[in-house]
């Protein structure tokens, strides 16, 4: 995720050409719409002088065209948003949703509703825009020792709103029917009852909108690069500062507004600057236009969708269109060298790491007795031996190791990934192969009755290993460049959250074990999986001294490794096709939620494994016991009732992560 | 496709029957006596109910205090285990309560291989979802009741799914006495979601087949789901202007209040000339329990309401 650009187009088309497009298309759509509800000589009428009487023009009055205001004003608020973040972070891909803004508010949303409801009766809004503000100020405070460097502020916010989603995750395993509007909420319908939240909206973007004006030259000096807009006396970070804090408000305030709507805030801005706006000036004044086209085109062919039992959210449709749009940017970008890890920043490294090693190793049988024989049951907390033990051995053992193994794979996978890429927060979650298994998994939940484990993991597998051999075929043209391949991960992750959202909002009881699993359950593992398990960590682990000496040469630059007999592209391929398939294996066995795909290479590097080899293991070892002790944990503290490992590992581990990555 | 549905109903049915009295041959004997010998274990809140209602009390079920929330009928007696959550009941704790039977809706089937180690399985499954939009008459109803007595059958207490079918026709008639002489207004039955959305039941649903044996309208004749039911906007409700509305769910109350200060719904006449019911919670696949329970609540609180 280094510094990226869009490359000069060769011929400009103007960017009203696109803009006017995208109206004329909207514009059509919502004819018709109108069209289907009220004859054409009324459409006015409708629209500024209702028959009370009349049934449909109050529907037209007060669904359809606040929706289409709506629509307008939140597509312009992203536009804007998508270009100050872009030309603040310079980074083409930055947009709205990446910052964790949106998850943040979504998770006040869910608290709100469950333990201070007596706050959302102030407003859904202002619940939202301080969620949305508390996950932008710890998105600041994460990113500020770096000087709010570009590629901390979008690694942090992608952490954060994995974070809070694996929060609100919790929160709706337990309360899921007080929680199901929120599931609708978060998926970003547009539709309206009034012309209240148009008239919410319309005032506080306006001022917004002049903010963004006032600090046009700031930013456009910022797009000179530090050392340029430093020495024409700018305060760089305070012009980051103004820029993202309007940009985190016009977030909030759609958020707060609509729910999510991503990839709009992306696209504006892309498709204007293609077409020909390149100062920062013309951006900000045609991205916004193209924003507020793009999602009332959007929005006018969802409302032109054939109606069925469920609807379909406009920001889901986004977001679908987008993944696209995103695949065919990104070979089109240019990618830096990778960045290298400053010296200064690495904790000390261990005079003997091999005798850390072994004490993480005598560590873990003991912490697997522990797992399996202590917990708490109907009688209380206790530990069991003896023929207690030999009945609980059974169901417990197999999760136990499951959980065991399922970290260690994760932590093994998200180490090399870290290293390949020399990115501290690339996990193995955004990879995407987890999003292809989910996906699998879905498809035969809803084609097949009643689908056994075996055949849960054979749709799983499938499904993680098609996405893993599109984005080899998609990486190929360019050396494999992990920045892209974590990018196109990014991408694929959203279609799956996507389709859960609309499945979701669907209300369909079967949904109800897939949410669990999502969460990062052992709860179906048996002998079967959890010995294949055990069996995959091994050979994770046996395969560590044959890509040790590529992970340690890399990161030194491409020619320095084909100097030194590596290459690049080769060892790339088979590091991230391993990296992926230890992630989709750990996917299925333990669910694809978790954070020790970060927290077990972070941790082993704290305690000063440097060099690749003790690097891995050591993670391997701690990832599999963080794992090991969130499943033993899940199992115990609320029994009968048990919370997934992932999500427990996630919940407790994730603010220590972020302490951890904030303090780098 | 319509015309398949017939088939392929039929099929789904004699699946789910048959799969029953195979359950029952791998458990070996079983007792005439309900709620001893180990006891019969529901996996899930629609089992749960069934067995209930034929009056053998569960041992164990999942989610006890949230049934005792949001089905509440037929209630759950003291001291029955909890077996932890519905998505994952505690197979450790399965294990240790060893029941003779596990009753079942089949949303376990990931981990039926270990489930069937502590005991053998019955699937009972109250809802169809083979059924398909469009159909005049659900069939959801012949489908509950014929479930229910294949429950009945294995678990050798033929005689209390027939009583439980008679509580439920009893029901029907007191109902549609309390409602005769007036107008027989279409109903939307419906939960509000979220202020904006509601989950409407439609021609696939059970209350379907209960609003005809009472002779009501239902006003809802859009698109619905596998489950009977589908997610709209409130605006959609405007094709029916004589119709009346029924929540279900206490909580839904307080939406329909604030829907009904907006200029857009009040215009919607139900909302504006209050006929508007208001049902406590109610299982929506639960068969012929949750059937009995909407047919007493709508027949007591209806007439209240509409004119």
């Amino acid at each position: 995720m280094a510094d990226t650009a869009i490359p000069t187009p060769s011929r400009r088309f103007g960017p009203a050409w696109p803009v006017t497009g995208l109206f004329l298309l909207a514009g059509l759509a919502s004819f018709l719409v109108l069209g289907r509800q009220l004859p054409p000589e009324l459409w006015w009428r409708a629209l500024v002088d209702p028959d009370p009487a009349r049934l449909d023009q109050l529907a037209a009055h007060y669904v359809l065209f606040p929706r289409f205001a709506v629509a307008l004003l939140v597509g312009a608020a992203l536009g804007l948003a998508g270009t100050i973040l872009q030309q603040v972070l310079r980074n083409p891909l930055a947009e709205p949703a990446t910052l964790g803004i949106s998850a943040g508010a979504h998770l006040s949303l869910a608290v709100a509703t469950l333990w201070i409801p007596e706050a959302l009766a102030l407003g859904r809004e202002w619940v939202a825009l301080a969620g949305a503000g508390l996950s932008a100020a710890a998105l600041l405070a994460l990113s500020w020792r770096k000087g709010l460097s570009p590629v901390t502020v979008v690694l942090a916010g992608l952490v954060l709103s994995l974070y809070a989603g694996s929060v609100s995750g919790v929160m709706v395993l337990f309360n899921h029917d007080l929680l199901i509007g929120l599931f609708l909420w978060g998926a970003g319908f547009l539709d309206q009852q009034d012309w209240g939240m148009a008239a919410f909206l319309a005032p506080r973007l306006a001022v917004l909108a002049v903010a963004a004006a006032l600090v046009l030259r700031p930013l456009v000096l910022l797009g000179l690069g530090e050392g340029g807009a430093r020495s024409l006396g700018l305060s760089v970070v305070g012009a980051r500062l103004a820029g993202l804090l309007i940009a985190v408000m016009l977030t909030a305030l759609t958020v707060a507004a609509v729910g999510v709507v991503s990839f709009v805030g992306l696209a504006a801005p892309t498709i204007v600057g293609m077409a020909g706006a390149r100062r920062l000036g013309q951006r900000m004044l045609w991205a916004p236009l193209c924003g507020a086209a793009l999602l009332w085109a959007t929005d006018a062919l969802v409302l032109m969708a054939p109606i069925t039992y469920r609807e379909l959210p406009t920001g889901a449709v986004t977001a679908v269109l987008g993944v696209p749009m995103l695949l065919w940017l990104l070979p089109r970008l240019r990618t830096s060298a990778p960045p290298v890890l400053s010296a200064a920043a690495q904790p000390p490294r261990a005079s003997r790491p091999a005798l850390v090693l072994a004490g993480a190793a005598l560590l873990l049988p003991l912490a697997l007795w522990m797992a399996v024989a202590f917990g708490s049951g109907p009688d209380g907390w206790g530990w069991s031996s003896g023929d207690d033990l030999a009945a609980l051995g059974p169901w417990r053992l197999p999760r136990a190791l499951a959980a065991l193994s399922g970290g260690a794979m994760l932590a093994v996978a998200g180490a090399m990934l870290q290293r390949m890429t020399g990115n501290p927060l690339a996990a193995p979650e955004i990879l995407g192969v987890s999003s292809g298994a989910i996906l699998g998994v879905i498809v035969l939940m809803f084609s097949a009755d009643a689908p056994e484990r075996g055949a849960q993991i054979a749709a799983g597998g499938a499904g993680a290993v098609a996405v893993l051999a599109a984005m080899l075929a998609l990486g190929r043209k360019d050396g494999f460049s992990p920045d892209r391949l974590l990018l196109a991960g990014i991408a694929t992750s959203s279609i799956s959250g996507v389709v859960v959202a609309v499945l979701m909002a669907g209300q369909d009881p079967r949904l109800q074990t897939l949410v669990t699993w999502l969460s990062g359950s052992t709860y179906m593992v048996g002998w079967t999986d959890g010995l294949a398990a055990v069996l995959l960590a091994m050979l994770a682990i046996g395969a560590i001294p044959f890509v040790a000496r590529w992970l340690d040469l890399l990161p030194l630059g491409g020619g320095v490794a084909a100097a030194l007999g590596v290459s690049p592209s080769l060892s790339r391929i088979a590091l991230f096709s391993l990296s992926a398939l230890l992630t989709a294996a750990a996917t299925l066995i333990v669910g694809p939620l978790s954070f020790v795909g970060l927290m077990g290479p972070h941790l082993a590097r704290m305690l000063g494994l440097q060099r690749a080899a003790a690097h891995l293991a050591g993670s391997a070892m701690l990832g599999g016991l963080i794992m090991l002790m969130a499943d033993w944990l899940g199992r115990s503290v609320i029994f009968p009732y048990q919370v997934p490992a992932g999500l427990l590992a996630s919940v407790i581990g994730g603010p220590f992560l972020l302490w951890l990555l904030g303090r780098r | 496709m319509p015309k398949m549905t017939g088939a392929v109903d039929r099929r789904r049915f004699l699946q789910a029957a048959a799969a029953l009295p195979l359950g029952l041959l791998a458990g070996g004997a079983w007792s005439a006596e309900p709620g001893v010998d180990g006891g019969v274990c529901a996996l899930d809140w629609t089992s749960a109910q069934a067995l209930l209602s034929l009056g053998i009390v569960p041992h164990g079920l999942p989610e006890i205090d949230r049934y005792r929330r949001s089905v509440i009928e037929p209630a759950v007696p003291d001291g029955v285990p909890d077996i932890g959550a519905r998505a994952e009941p505690n197979l450790e704790l399965l294990d240790r309560l060893a029941p003779a039977r596990f009753v079942t809706d089949g949303m376990l089937s990931a981990v039926r291989g270990r489930l069937e180690r502590i005991a053998p399985l019955t699937l009972y499954q109250s809802f169809d979802t083979g059924s398909v939009d469009g159909d005049r008459g659900s069939g959801q109803l012949a489908f509950a009741i014929a479930s229910l007595r294949g429950l009945a059958d294995g678990l050798g207490v033929p005689d209390a799914a027939d009583r439980a079918a008679a509580r439920l026709d009893h029901a029907l008639e007191e109902a549609r006495a309390r409602l005769s002489g007036r107008e027989r207004r279409p109903l939307y039955i419906l939960s509000v979601l979220d202020g904006r959305r509601v989950l409407i039941h439609g021609r696939n649903s059970l209350y379907q087949d209960l609003l005809d044996r009472l002779e009501i309208e239902n006003a809802w004749t859009g698109p619905s789901g596998p489950y009977g039911h589908a997610t709209v906007t409130m605006d959609r409700l405007t094709g029916r202007p004589d119709a009346g509305l029924v929540n279900i769910g206490s909580e839904g109350k307080r939406a329909l209040e604030a829907l009904a200060d907006l200029p857009l719904f009040a215009g919607l006449p139900f909302l504006r000339e209050g006929r508007v019911t208001i049902l406590p919670p109610i299982l929506f696949y639960g068969g012929v329990p949750t059937a009995e329970r909407f047919v007493r609540l709508l027949g007591e609180r209806l007439p209240q309401r509409h004119g």
